[in-house]
């Protein structure tokens, strides 16, 4: 359902309020705590996505560094046994692509309300987060899965960066699902934000800054997962 | 439409203003009071490696008095002056020299210096430096730790810090707390990197394109990727250490190891791996403690030398080229490893490529004094001091970086003489450089210039004091981290040098007191500065000293020049703003 705003063109970043009254508060943005009323900043559009972008350049080197420790114990070790891979993280694994997919159905529905669906995108990003939740929680289905066989933390080399790099790629998940928490419970009240290009004869181009950096960082931890498995399982070395 | 600004609402409340604030100028300011605390500390406890150096068996009965586990059986025990030498080295490398030079004055100038007012992202700036001071509060707390400080080193080798207690002292909770210690910095480090890189990147305003950014902003910049990128290796490095530690992986423990008759339980890993993930990260760290210093050296040598910086665009090349190389060469400190020689022969290589880069800096600040109208006020006598300290300090690197050399360096009094006059020295004359300029703009008051003199020069004279016959030490045959070298026949007759470095070194540190005092004093005393005490040309001399709250007030700055527009032929004064007309229009 799509309603084409009337031929205003919009040169302020707008953000509709539904529901709650009040400035919308950003995880980044107006500092004061709205202090003098709704001063709000505007950052360029982007600026927020580079961020996590950076951020994420970071993770990535930060698994960069876990990843070539594991190469390079695993070179060095004759008797390298690795574990079998639990079942359920296959299931997993399609979990977290399905969420993936999810929230790109929640994009969509995004650009195509326009700023007046309600709800659409909220329903898909909802499905996002409990897929999410669901890959956690198959996560710790994995790990007792393994403990039931006496395989642990310590058992061996290849034990051991199973669980590290699961482990953080958990940790680094959670972060994602506050963060999924948060676009779900502030997409209740706010709907789109709603900024012009200049020039733009009058289609708004949306750039729903939260969504869009959230987004990013869950896709990442999609493709940060396809290449653990492929790391710890892919019987590459 | 409304420009890209990041703007918010003036805080009231002490908590808000001077605690939990988000504005960058409180931040940096907080970031280097940390550092000034955690110098002074660092300092103390390299006045006890002195101590211990110069005068291995002696008693003292006061510092035996206060400190009777440091002391037990009279002289200082050896332990002591290893977690000493530890705790000095990290707390000096990590809490000053990441911090004063990065977080402190680019937290503070970045954003004026490219027309912002504020950070891309001030809450989380906030937090960097909340979480930087956790992480403060961890290392002291490593320091007091039951069991002692660690004794690892800075560099906190495996297996030695990865087996816990049994190793020895220190190497329980105090490690364990050091390492924590560290993976926290590691984060916070990442939160201040993407705040520069994004705050550099989309914040500057009109006009101030990335060609007119002065040279410490370039160094900033830089040293931001630098830190975004390394940082996290050390984590995963931490991250390993820890598990090994606490959780019975054999990352780095080998197996077949006896310590203190305990058979180690653990077998299979490397030590060489953490080797080479601290210095993958541990290379690239250093150029972080130096590359600001030569961004504020640059910027202090044109201003004071009424000229522009000596080739500006190879400057910046120049920066990016050292940053770049920066990560090719973690090698070179594992050259006694046991690696490969074949690896040694690359690493070497691209050690010895990174001093082409740096000594391009070196000759264009030379070119830009060569036929300056130069003036001396202390900021110019630190940068002249930190080229000095830089060439002379870079150029045993050249010497370390070749491996046939460093079969008999390694590991010496050389190689500890070569860090510190590049680190220890040369980036804190830098910080000082940076604190002596900036200073008035901070708080709108001029430090003392006689203090400052007398500072400078018994600081340059007592660094090269403690530091020059060092490097003989080491050609000597001098080990490092050894704390006592008196029962080594071949050393004996160097033991008056120790003494004398020894001397030195407490003259030395006493002069920085009267830095301190100069500090501390002026911030109430000092004579009142004006808006531009040095005449010089960058953003920050166009708004009032100390700057409001959002920086430039009710005006935007738009940039018309280049930053180091002095003595331009033709023009009234020797210096043109960046936001004075465009050189060559009548005003």
């Amino acid at each position: 359902m799509v309603t084409t705003p009337a031929t205003t063109e919009l040169t302020e970043p707008i953000e509709l309020e539904i529901g709650s009254g009040g400035p919308p508060r950003g995880g980044n943005e107006g500092g004061g705590g709205g202090e003098g009323g709704p001063r709000r900043r505007a950052l360029p559009r982007g600026a927020y996505r580079l961020g996590m972008t950076f951020g994420l350049a970071s993770i990535a080197m930060f698994f960069i560094g876990l990843t070539s420790s594991y190469i390079v114990r695993h070179g060095l070790d004759p008797d390298w046994q690795a574990i079998q891979m639990p079942p359920v993280l296959l299931v997993n694994t399609v979990i977290l692509l399905a969420s993936s997919f999810a929230l790109e159905m929640a994009r969509r529905a995004l650009n195509a309300s326009r700023g007046s669906g309600l709800g659409q995108h909220l329903s898909w990003l909802r499905i996002t987060l409990l897929l999410g939740v669901g890959f956690m929680c198959g996560q710790f289905m994995a790990w007792r899965y393994l403990l039931n066989y006496g395989i642990g933390l310590s058992t061996s080399a290849h034990s051991s960066f199973f669980y590290l790099l699961t482990g953080l790629h958990g940790f680094h998940l959670l972060g994602g699902i506050v963060a999924m928490s948060y676009l779900t419970g502030k997409a209740r009240r706010t709907v789109a934000f709603a900024v012009a290009a200049p020039g733009d004869p009058g289609a708004p181009t949306y750039s729903f800054r939260a969504f869009d950096v959230i987004a990013l960082y869950w896709h990442s931890m999609d493709i940060l997962w396809l290449f653990l498995m492929v790391v710890l399982f892919g019987e590459i070395a | 439409m409304a420009h890209a600004e990041a703007v918010h609402a003036a805080p009231t409340g002490f908590i808000r203003k001077y605690v939990f604030s988000i504005d960058h100028k409180v931040i940096g300011i907080q970031y280097l009071m940390l550092a000034m605390s955690a110098v002074f500390i660092g300092m103390i406890l390299s006045a006890f490696m002195r101590l211990r150096l110069a005068w291995p068996l002696e008693h003292w009965p006061t510092l035996q008095h206060l400190m009777p586990a440091a002391f037990a059986g009279g002289p200082m025990t050896p332990e002591f002056y290893l977690s000493m030498m530890t705790m000095h080295g990290t707390i000096m490398v990590f809490f000053v020299l990441t911090t004063a030079p990065l977080s402190g004055f680019g937290n503070y100038f970045l954003p004026i210096q490219i027309g912002a007012r504020d950070m891309a992202f001030p809450i989380m700036n906030m937090m960097s430096f909340w979480v930087t001071f956790v992480a403060y509060a961890v290392m002291l707390a490593s320091l007091f730790a039951v069991g002692g400080a660690p004794i690892s080193g800075w560099t906190g080798y495996a297996p030695l810090s990865a087996l816990g207690e049994v190793a020895g002292p220190g190497l329980g909770l105090g490690q364990t707390l050091w390492i924590i210690s560290i993976a926290i910095f590691c984060v916070a480090s990442l939160l201040t990197a993407l705040n520069f890189l994004v705050t550099t990147l989309h914040l500057r305003a009109k006009g101030m394109t990335l060609m007119r950014m002065p040279l410490t902003v370039w160094a900033w910049f830089t040293t931001a990727i630098l830190a975004l990128l390394a940082f996290p290796v050390l984590l995963a490095g931490g991250i390993l250490l820890l598990l090994d530690r606490l959780g019975g992986t054999s990352f780095f423990i080998p197996g077949g190891l006896v310590v203190s008759d305990h058979v180690i339980n653990h077998s299979g890993g490397s030590p060489l791996l953490w080797q080479h993930l601290f210095w993958f990260f541990g290379h690239p760290e250093v150029y972080i403690a130096i590359l600001p210093g030569m961004g504020a050296t640059s910027h202090i040598l044109s201003t004071f030398c009424r000229k522009p910086i000596f080739a500006y665009k190879a400057m910046v090349a120049s920066i990016f080229a050292i940053g770049f190389f920066s990560y090719l060469v973690w090698g070179h400190h594992m050259f006694m490893s046991g690696m490969s020689p074949y690896s040694a022969m690359a690493f070497s290589i691209t050690t010895l490529t990174v001093a082409v880069p740096s000594a391009i800096k070196t000759f264009n600040w030379l070119a830009t004094i060569w036929g300056g109208k130069l003036r001396f006020p202390t900021p110019m006598l630190f940068a002249l001091g930190f080229v000095s300290l830089f060439v002379t300090g870079g150029i045993t690197g050249l010497l370390l970086g070749q491996p046939a050399i460093d079969i008999f360096l390694h590991d010496t009094s050389f190689v500890v003489a070569h860090f510190h006059l590049i680190m220890g020295v040369a980036a804190i004359f830098g910080i000082f450089a940076g604190t002596y300029y900036w200073f008035p703009k901070m708080f709108g008051r001029m430090m003392h210039e006689g203090m400052g003199r007398i500072h400078f020069w018994f600081s340059l004279v007592g660094v090269y004091a403690i530091f020059m016959p060092m490097h003989f030490l080491g050609i000597a045959g001098a080990p490092r981290r050894y704390a006592q070298l008196t029962e080594f026949d071949y050393l004996k007759h160097l033991q008056p040098m120790q003494v004398f470095i020894t001397v030195a070194a407490f003259i030395t540190i006493a002069a920085q007191f009267i830095f301190v005092f100069n500090f501390f004093w002026s911030i109430w005393k000092g004579a009142k500065a004006g808006i531009n005490p040095w005449e010089s040309t960058s953003l920050e001399w166009i708004i009032p000293s100390p700057p409001p709250h959002d920086n430039f007030g009710d005006v935007e700055p738009v940039v018309h020049n280049g930053p180091y527009e002095y003595s331009v032929p033709g023009a009234a004064k020797d210096y043109i703003m960046q936001t004075d007309p465009p050189i060559g229009t009548s005003h």
